[in-house]
């Protein structure tokens, strides 16, 4: 259970490195167009910023659960220190609880959201609206899975340590 | 309000990062108030759906495709041809040479990283103590957020509905102010420890560092010739300053290889993921305060306090510098501003010219422990043991509070350039 739970966190972990690659790649390239076709040759796109909008959309949500898994982020860094010492251990499980408790409700509320959006369509490209705000749910989904990977891997006390403890760590 | 602010405090002190922590209380506030929960995942979602906002990948990505080119070392290769035949010329090189690099790079970290792993080594070689050259590193990297471009002013612009093209040349003065603060303290330093110089001042020689280092010096003034010219956006300006910057490491420098690009674009896409999930979830956030006429009772009560701008502005400089030693920058920023803005209007203060106030305290803030960023990214580097690195920086402080209150009370130094350029 546990190795199969792994083998997926790393597939998705693979799934979320590529996509953030070619995601933010695509809007640099389509940014940069833009700028020649309006300005050069006077001659815009009509759906560009509704697209790199929400891709742009789908790569922060993406980001936002990869980053965990290089500790990017942030959070106030002394309650580590504070939480490292043995009469206080306890509140990392606390805190991991409470965060998986919040982000599993904004999940549900992330689903609820998008099931609301599925008729809407977006004025250019004619897509429904959920197809961009489904990507918080499902990315939240993605940040559970790889808070649950950290915890039985390395403690309660890892999942959401940022690096910039383990530098403040290795220097004191 | 009050359940607001409380629920974030606990979860913020339970060590949830802090997006997670805004969004868990703005769930239960909505939860309390019996609106649907959805509405904190539309309100987070809109609130990263905003072209403007897609300027901070693209500086972040011209400004680590320029640091992967190596720029660094022909920056400071050049700052020392500069200033380097002064008394304790290497140090006021590396303040020199942050100036250009926050021109670039637009995050303070990354340049706290590059001057210490370039000057700790030489300094102490030429025989600086290495506390002091640690302490100069991680102080010279405070100019970053206020030299544009910078990942901050774009935020804040962002929050505070004003143009970033003024809050950009707003940062051009004020970061001189703070560079040449630092110079003096470090004049003072090396002449009473008798620090050396390097040999006498050579045209020849600072001619041919400049011509190693043009391509990279001229990226700020792209950058700020883009704003002035008023045509392009904030975000094809950062299109414009990606794409010089990979054609000038690939095809100028010739330092940029095809292969390095998946990993430098998957670093600033995380990167930036984490800057913006705490802006999205400012935005459920910031709508709970303004339901609950948040600014407005703020407003009311510091009325109640001073009617003077200038004792709002001491005041605030207080409480800031005491929150940016334990809370991270861009957290502290994006819960207060949409609390002061009201106020600071009421004040009838200047935005870009809070702005300005704004990030120095807080970029103060990365150099105080036990959030001092800054101090911990220039120790690890250059291996400095903490207390002798916190010993050294005090000058360094007192430099930049210094700098910090003539540019409170003069608020010219901020706003001269950009109501220049606007006439």
């Amino acid at each position: 259970m546990r190795g199969a739970l792994f083998a997926f966190d790393d597939g998705l972990a693979r799934l979320e490195d590529m996509f953030l690659i070619a995601a933010h790649a695509v809007i640099a390239v389509l940014v940069c167009l833009a700028v020649v076709l309006r300005y050069v040759f006077r001659s815009p796109f009509t759906w560009d910023q509704e697209f790199i909008v929400g891709l742009f959309t789908w790569m922060i949500f993406i980001g936002c659960s990869a980053a965990i898994r290089s500790k990017l982020h942030i959070r106030i860094e002394s309650t580590g220190q504070l939480y490292a010492r043995p009469r206080w251990t306890f509140m990392n499980g606390v805190g991991v609880a409470a965060g998986a408790v919040v982000i599993g409700v904004m999940v549900w509320a992330g689903l609820s959201n998008a099931i609301d959006t599925a008729d809407t369509l977006t004025p250019m490209l004619n897509v429904p609206q959920a197809l961009f705000d489904a990507a918080l749910p499902i990315s939240g989904m993605f940040l559970l899975v790889h808070m649950l990977r950290i915890l039985l891997e390395r403690g309660a006390a890892q999942v959401f340590r940022s690096s910039t403890e383990d530098v403040a760590e290795d220097v004191q | 309000m009050t359940l607001l602010l409380v629920l974030l405090t606990v979860l913020l002190l339970a060590g949830m990062p802090i997006f997670v922590a805004m969004i868990g209380a703005s769930l239960a506030v909505i939860l309390w108030e019996g609106i649907p929960l959805s509405v904190v995942a539309q309100r987070v979602t809109t609130g990263v759906q905003s072209f403007p906002l897609l300027a901070i990948p693209l500086f972040t990505l011209a400004g680590m495709l320029m640091n992967e080119s190596g720029i660094s070392e022909r920056l400071f290769t050049f700052t020392r041809a500069f200033v380097g035949h002064i008394r304790g010329g290497m140090a006021q090189s590396a303040i020199v040479g942050n100036i250009f690099l926050s021109g670039i790079s637009g995050s303070s970290v990354a340049d706290c990283a590059a001057t210490t792993r370039v000057f700790v080594p030489q300094l102490v070689r030429t025989g600086y103590g290495q506390g002091f050259a640690a302490a100069l590193c991680a102080s010279c990297a405070t100019l970053g957020p206020i030299i544009p471009p910078s990942i901050l002013m774009v935020i804040y612009a962002w929050q505070a509905n004003i143009s970033l093209g003024d809050l950009f040349w707003a940062g051009v003065i004020p970061g001189f102010v703070m560079a040449l603060s630092m110079m003096i303290a470090v004049a003072i330093i090396a002449y009473r420890r008798q620090y050396p110089k390097d040999a006498a001042f050579s045209g020849s020689r600072l001619w041919v560092q400049f011509k190693r280092a043009f391509w990279a010096l001229l990226m700020p003034v792209l950058i700020l010739v883009g704003f002035r010219m008023g045509v392009f956006t904030a975000t094809e300006i950062a299109a414009v300053a990606a794409a010089y910057s990979l054609i000038v490491g690939k095809f100028i420098y010739g330092t940029l290889k095809w292969s390095m690009l998946p990993r430098i674009l998957l670093v600033t896409a995380k990167e930036t993921a984490v800057i913006l999930a705490i802006v999205g979830a400012a935005a459920p956030f910031s709508w709970i305060l303004s339901i609950e006429q948040a600014p407005q009772l703020i407003t009311a009560a510091i009325k109640d306090l001073t009617t003077s701008p200038w004792v709002l502005l001491l005041l605030l400089n207080g409480v800031l510098l005491v929150l940016g030693t334990f809370m991270e920058t861009l957290g502290t920023m994006i819960i207060l501003v949409p609390i002061l803005i009201p106020v600071l209007n009421a004040f009838q203060i200047d935005l870009v010219h809070f702005g300005i106030v704004l990030l120095i305290n807080l970029t103060i803030g990365q150099l105080t422990p036990p959030v001092g960023v800054l101090v911990f990214v220039a120790a690890s580097i250059s291996r400095t043991p903490m207390g002798r690195l916190l010993k050294e920086l005090g000058p360094f402080l007192i430099a930049l509070v210094a700098a910090l209150i003539v540019l409170t009370f003069v608020p010219s130094l901020s706003l001269w350039l950009p109501r220049l350029l606007n006439h």
